[in-house]
């Protein structure tokens, strides 16, 4: 195949894209996924890939691995150049010997990612390597008894064991590049880190180039040479890391930035949020993506689309208006202060000696086995306070919640409210919290029938209390699946506080969410909680949302409370080895 | 706070799901339709008297008679419109009491929980256990032929399906966020029950019992195949095809058409179930 | 594996007895008398009693349910009102016809769906194949028998549409007479009842290959969808290989669980292609019993066919768990 006219590759590098375009189908209609990609990688080469879910950024990795998924009727135009093999319109039988030794992937979720039926070492000797092969690689990732595992099947290894395993299957072909797909967003925070550089240094030996997609920039920062942003299939900023991160010039960078949080945010203040919550992506056209959401958007960026422009410090930026950003940016660091708390002496949640076991297997005559989960917990909330526990998958902080919540019976120990009045509960899944058939109306308005209100007062009570989370009183009548996860989200907050609670409990609220929702639902939660005077409750795995949240953090490890504090404390003088862990554990951008 | 602006939710119209079931299946909704409409009011359609003799016998289909005439010259065409009645409506009763059954046992030992749940999960293993036509023929075999035999035989083993089923949809729906978050927003005891549980076990009963006609049809066709259903006279499909097996090679039609009718019926049930299953998945 | 089964045979005498009393049940409650039923409607009212003092009738219920399970542990089903002999004899008799007509529907019915699983799952356009498949399962598995009989018998004349043999009067020693034909060393035999199953496996097999079929491509088009089988694609391994070694494994539980619970379903069609194909098994047995009201006959036959079934569920549980390791068996 000829390259086209304009096809420049430079000589360093070891893949490139030009001018690539790629349309998915769903359900029969067909979008436009990937419009006009550009991108240079060169060997050796750590590079970010960052963007919020359905920027295009997985669809890259797909494409170049030539795996775009059929059922989708792919159409793709352009061209992908990877050691100077052509991928775009490639016969099948040349695609797989280029995925057999030049590009491989780390898939996101690792539990899913190896067959269930066939043993480690046969998965990984199906790519071609000896036995002995197999064991040295599984040893080179740090996976202890490696000839133990080899012959393990993949449902009794831990998803950390499971992602050495695949990372072993990819380094071990010696790959040019290596497409990791968010490879440690399904893992404990502790088993992050490890992964992270275990892949940076697999890649820097074997000269490997690692093309790295994730959602959070602060990873991007600790692991890439240089970062892509992307936004709606289009590249908005590529630039190297320190300048892209120091001052972004595109805003939805800028976006990114200014909305994330990490140990080192200003937490006396809600945190800054320069782009509204995504809303119906206007099809790909003469006109600039993210001309919705961006608050420097002018008359030309809706009627022209800004090319890729390079800047003097070499990186590239596609926006009109760039010379503005470093302004904005600015000015979204004067977020506005939270509002004045009132806090009481009475306790608002009391859990005393809290145990709890879950059985499984068992059967007529077989006893099931008993795992503790929750060992016997004290906890006390008081009113007005934010207490956030922290823990990873396992911890047994869900199981407290729901005990918390009256929806579980503890084994043995005590819950008491204050006055006795149940609290209320904002889900991690928003969406999956709203009855589908009901409308919004219907399921807020069962909140108010024990209350003997008329019907005119049960309405405005409802009217208001959308208008406090800030949604449109006029989608009172929606039904949950015309709505955005952003506004489930405000609807179930509206749900709980129409009637304050002396406690509200929030199990992982922001865990799904991408950065900008997450500091506007944690802007929400810390507002209402202070001007509505509830206690509450915020169980999360991120110790970063914890410290800006709460007043306290308890940190539980396997149903043990080991550690309970001021936020600073906890975080700048952890007590505990595995508060010292997780408070290592999570990236930070000022490194 | 960023006060987000957003766009206001499209208005759906509410014949939404029908642009989700293909043709097929709405030419199966349609017939099922026909079907019933035809087994409610078919003797009044019958153009001859199906116990009587009307012409000559063994006459081939076509002319006045249009499917012709059996071995003593009754209308084939007659006989087999009324068989309609006599199989869909024991169909569509067989199905509906299986249900009522079915899902009042389920969704009980699915809300109470417990002991009372674990019981009848044990008594509804126990029954999906056992072979359920070879039970049934047994059961019709030993209380004596009948089309009412018959019809208690086959709900005798159906409706543990539908008990197991919506058991099953209720502890799914009642662990999931939504009905907890109703829950802790107060609701309870039969608000709770009819407002957030039912209506999400709904869907996958409908799809099951209208898919089952198909194969209720099927059942009941096999045992008045074999004799156990109507006593003689009667116009039941499935007898009709039996008692003329023999004349298969020199008579095609009296065996064939009944059959085919039998066909017919199930093959429209189990497009229409197709139908339903895909104008719910939307929903 | 020695506790699974042990686990599961004891199961299996649960529902036997279960069985049984059901059985016993229907026996007590009928109005029918069997005594009556045995001596003829003439018999003087002398012989009747004597009749019902042989069948332990004038004993109280209770009395006669432990005799009956003593009966059926002993491997007595009781005696049959048609052909009087006992029922097990004639089980022994009539049972291998039945066996040899079952294994070869299923060795059929599960590689149709296979054909038709692989054909749906890899044609682009499977909308006719669906609706193909739609429609067999549709089919009363008598309008099978009847359309097969009709074309492939008397019309074209390829295969014979009664019987199991041209010959008569052929035993062997497994009573499966294409297996006999090989070990007596008559090939002939082999090959003409070969001939003769044809037709009615194959009536027998349609059911068996729609639901297995249906259940198989369903099961491969989820399990085609799961982020291993990328990870086998992103290692490079051809597409037949992913498919093998990758797809079907994983794919295998439910088809299988449906192939068990389709010998459930066997039995009305057993009843129905033997009485149209004249096959003399078990099946036809049974539908000459229901014309004479032969209940002890009918019952036995049934108490053989729930073992049998309960047996291959078993079977099929074994199958799942060496298809999947993480099924264990309990």
């Amino acid at each position: 195949m000829t390259p086209p006219a304009t096809f420049d590759q430079p000589d360093t590098s070891i893949l490139s894209i030009r001018g690539l375009h790629v349309r998915l189908s769903r359900d029969g209609r067909p979008s436009t996924v990937l419009d006009g990609i550009d991108f240079d990688l060169d060997a050796g080469e750590v590079v970010a890939l960052v963007g919020e879910s359905g920027s295009g950024k997985s669809t890259i990795g797909l494409a170049l691995q030539g795996l775009l998924p059929a059922e989708a009727q792919p159409e793709i135009s352009g061209s992908i150049r990877l050691a100077g093999r052509e991928i775009v319109g490639a016969k099948p039988h040349d695609l797989r010997a280029i995925r057999r030794s030049l590009v491989r992937a780390v898939p996101q979720d690792p539990m899913g990612a190896l067959n269930p039926t066939m043993s480690i070492g046969k998965q990984l000797r199906e790519g071609g390597l000896s036995a002995d092969e197999v064991v040295e690689w599984l040893a080179r990732t740090g996976l202890p008894a490696p000839q133990r595992i080899a012959a393990e099947m993949p449902h009794r290894l831990s998803g950390g064991q499971r992602q050495r395993v695949l990372i072993a299957m990819s380094m071990a072909a010696r790959p040019r590049v290596l497409i990791a797909d968010e490879p440690t967003t399904a893992l404990d925070v502790t088993v992050q880190a490890q992964i992270l550089t275990l892949l940076k240094d697999l890649a820097r030996e074997h000269n490997t180039a690692i093309l790295f997609i994730t959602h959070d920039l602060a990873v991007a920062a600790e692991l890439a040479d240089r970062v892509m942003v992307l936004y709606g299939g289009r590249v908005a900023e590529v630039g190297n890391t320190t300048t892209l991160i120091g001052a972004p010039l595109h805003p939805y960078s800028a976006g990114l930035l200014s909305a994330r949080f990490d140990l080192d945010s200003d937490r006396s203040r809600q945190l800054g949020t320069l782009s509204s919550e995504q809303r119906r992506a206007r099809p790909n056209g003469a006109h600039c993506n993210y001309v919705t959401r961006c608050p420097l958007a002018g008359t030309d960026c809706a009627e022209r689309r800004p090319d890729l422009v390079r800047q003097p410090d070499g990186r590239q930026v596609a926006c009109f208006h760039a010379d503005r950003v470093p302004d904005l940016l600015a000015q979204s660091r004067e977020a506005p202060a939270w509002p004045e708390a009132a806090a009481g002496d009475a306790n608002a949640l009391e859990l005393y000696r809290i145990t709890k076991s879950f059985g499984s297997g068992g059967g007529l005559f077989q006893r099931p086995r008993q795992t503790q989960v929750l060992a016997g917990i004290d906890l006390r909330i008081q009113q007005g306070e934010c207490v956030a526990l922290v823990g990873e998958s396992g911890s047994g902080k869900s199981t407290l919640l729901r005990i918390a919540a009256g929806l579980l019976p503890p084994d043995e120990g005590d819950v008491s409210w204050f006055g006795g009045v149940q609290p209320q509960v904002v889900f991690q899944d928003a969406v999956a919290a709203l009855t589908p058939w009901l409308t919004v109306d219907e399921q807020i308005r069962d909140r108010l029938r024990p209350l003997g209100l008329s019907r005119a007062e049960q309405n405005s009570r409802i009217a208001a209390a959308l208008e406090l989370v800030g949604v449109d009183p006029a989608l009172r009548n929606a039904l949950p699946s015309e709505l955005s996860g952003g506004q489930c989200q405000r609807i179930t907050v509206a749900r709980a506080v129409i009637v304050p609670p002396r406690l509200l409990l929030c199990d992982e609220p922001i865990s799904a969410m991408d950065v900008s929702l997450a500091a506007q639902t944690l802007n929400l939660l810390g507002s209402l909680r202070r001007s509505l005077g509830m206690a509450m409750l915020f169980v999360t795995h991120d110790l970063a949302a914890a410290r800006l949240i709460a007043d306290r953090i308890a940190v539980l490890e396997k149903g043990h409370l080991v550690e309970i504090g001021e936020p600073d404390q906890v975080i700048s003088a952890p007590q505990a080895p595995y508060t010292k862990t997780l408070v290592g554990a999570v990236p930070r951008l000022a490194s | 706070m960023a006060h987000p602006t957003e766009l206001a939710p499209s208005t759906s119209s509410n014949f939404d799901w029908l642009r989700r079931v293909g043709w097929l299946e709405r030419i199966g909704l349609a017939g099922v339709l026909a079907i019933t409409l035809i087994a409610l009011i078919g003797p009044l359609l019958l153009p001859y008297d199906p116990m009587l003799r009307v012409g000559a016998a063994y006459l081939p289909p076509g002319g006045s008679f249009w499917f012709g005439t059996d071995e003593i010259g009754r209308d084939l065409f007659s006989r087999v419109l009324l068989g309609v009645r006599y199989t869909w409506l024991p169909g569509l009763a067989v199905i509906g009491v299986s249900l009522l059954i079915g899902t009042s046992v389920g969704v009980f030992a699915g809300m109470v929980g417990g002991w009372v749940d674990t019981l009848l999960q044990r008594v509804v293993e126990l029954f999906l256990v056992l072979p359920s036509t070879l039970i049934a023929l047994a059961v019709v075999a030993a209380l004596g032929p009948g089309l009412l035999n018959t019809m208690i035989a086959i709900t005798i083993f159906w409706w543990p399906w539908y008990a197991r089923m919506s058991r099953d949809e209720v502890r799914r729906i009642r662990a999931r966020p939504h009905v907890e978050a109703a829950r802790i927003a107060g609701v309870k005891g039969p608000r709770l029950m009819l407002r957030y549980l039912l209506p999400g076990a709904a869907p996958a009963l409908a799809v099951a019992a209208t898919l089952d006609v198909a194969n209720i049809i099927l059942t009941l066709s096999v045992i008045s195949f074999l004799g156990l259903g109507l006593p003689a006279p009667a116009p039941e499909l499935g007898a009709m095809t039996s008692r003329s097996v023999d004349s298969l090679t020199t008579y095609w039609w009296l065996p064939i058409i009944p059959a085919l009718v039998i066909f017919l019926m199930s093959m429209l049930a189990n497009l229409a179930g197709d139908g339903i299953r895909s104008a719910l998945r939307g929903a | 594996m020695a506790a699974y089964l042990f686990k599961r045979l004891g199961g299996l005498v649960l529902v036997l007895v279960v069985m049984s009393f059901i059985v016993f049940c229907l026996q007590a409650i009928i109005p029918a008398d069997p005594a009556r039923a045995l001596a003829g409607p003439s018999a003087p009212p002398e012989t009747i009693a004597q009749i019902r003092t042989e069948l332990g009738l004038d004993q109280p219920l209770l009395a006669q349910y432990g005799t009956f399970v003593r009966h059926l542990a002993e491997g007595n089903l009781g005696t049959s009102i048609r052909t009087r002999q006992p029922v097990a004899a004639d089980v022994l008799k009539y049972g291998p016809a039945s066996l040899e007509l079952i294994i070869a529907a299923m060795l059929l019915g599960t590689s149709l769906a296979f054909i038709l699983a692989f054909a749906q799952t890899t044609m682009r356009r499977s909308g006719a194949v669906r609706l193909g498949m739609l429609a067999a399962g549709s089919f009363p598995i008598f309008l099978t028998a009847l359309l097969l009989a009709y074309f492939l018998w008397f019309k074209l004349g390829w295969f014979p549409g009664s019987g199991r043999l041209d010959i008569r009067r052929f035993t062997g020693p497994t009573g499966l007479f294409v297996l006999d034909g090989l070990l007596l060393g008559r090939p002939d035999i082999a090959l003409n009842a070969l001939w003769h199953l044809a037709l009615p496996a194959l009536t027998l097999s349609v059911p068996i290959a729609i639901s297995v079929g249906r259940s198989l491509n369903s099961a491969l088009v989820d399990v085609l969808r799961q982020p291993y089988i990328r990870t086998a694609h992103g290692k490079g391994l051809s597409g037949g290989r992913i498919f093998l070694r990758h797809g079907l494994r994983n794919a295998a539980s439910a088809p299988l669980a449906m192939l068990g619970l389709q010998v459930g379903l066997l039995y009305g069609n057993l009843l129905i292609v033997e009485r149209i194909f004249s096959w003399p098994g078990l099946g036809l047995y049974t539908v000459q019993s229901f014309a004479s009201s032969d209940l002890p006959a009918i019952l036995g036959v049934a108490m053989v066919f729930g073992a049998f079934y309960i047996l291959m569920t078993m079977l099929v549980e074994i199958l799942q768990s060496v298809a999947d390791p993480r099924i264990a068996l309990r």
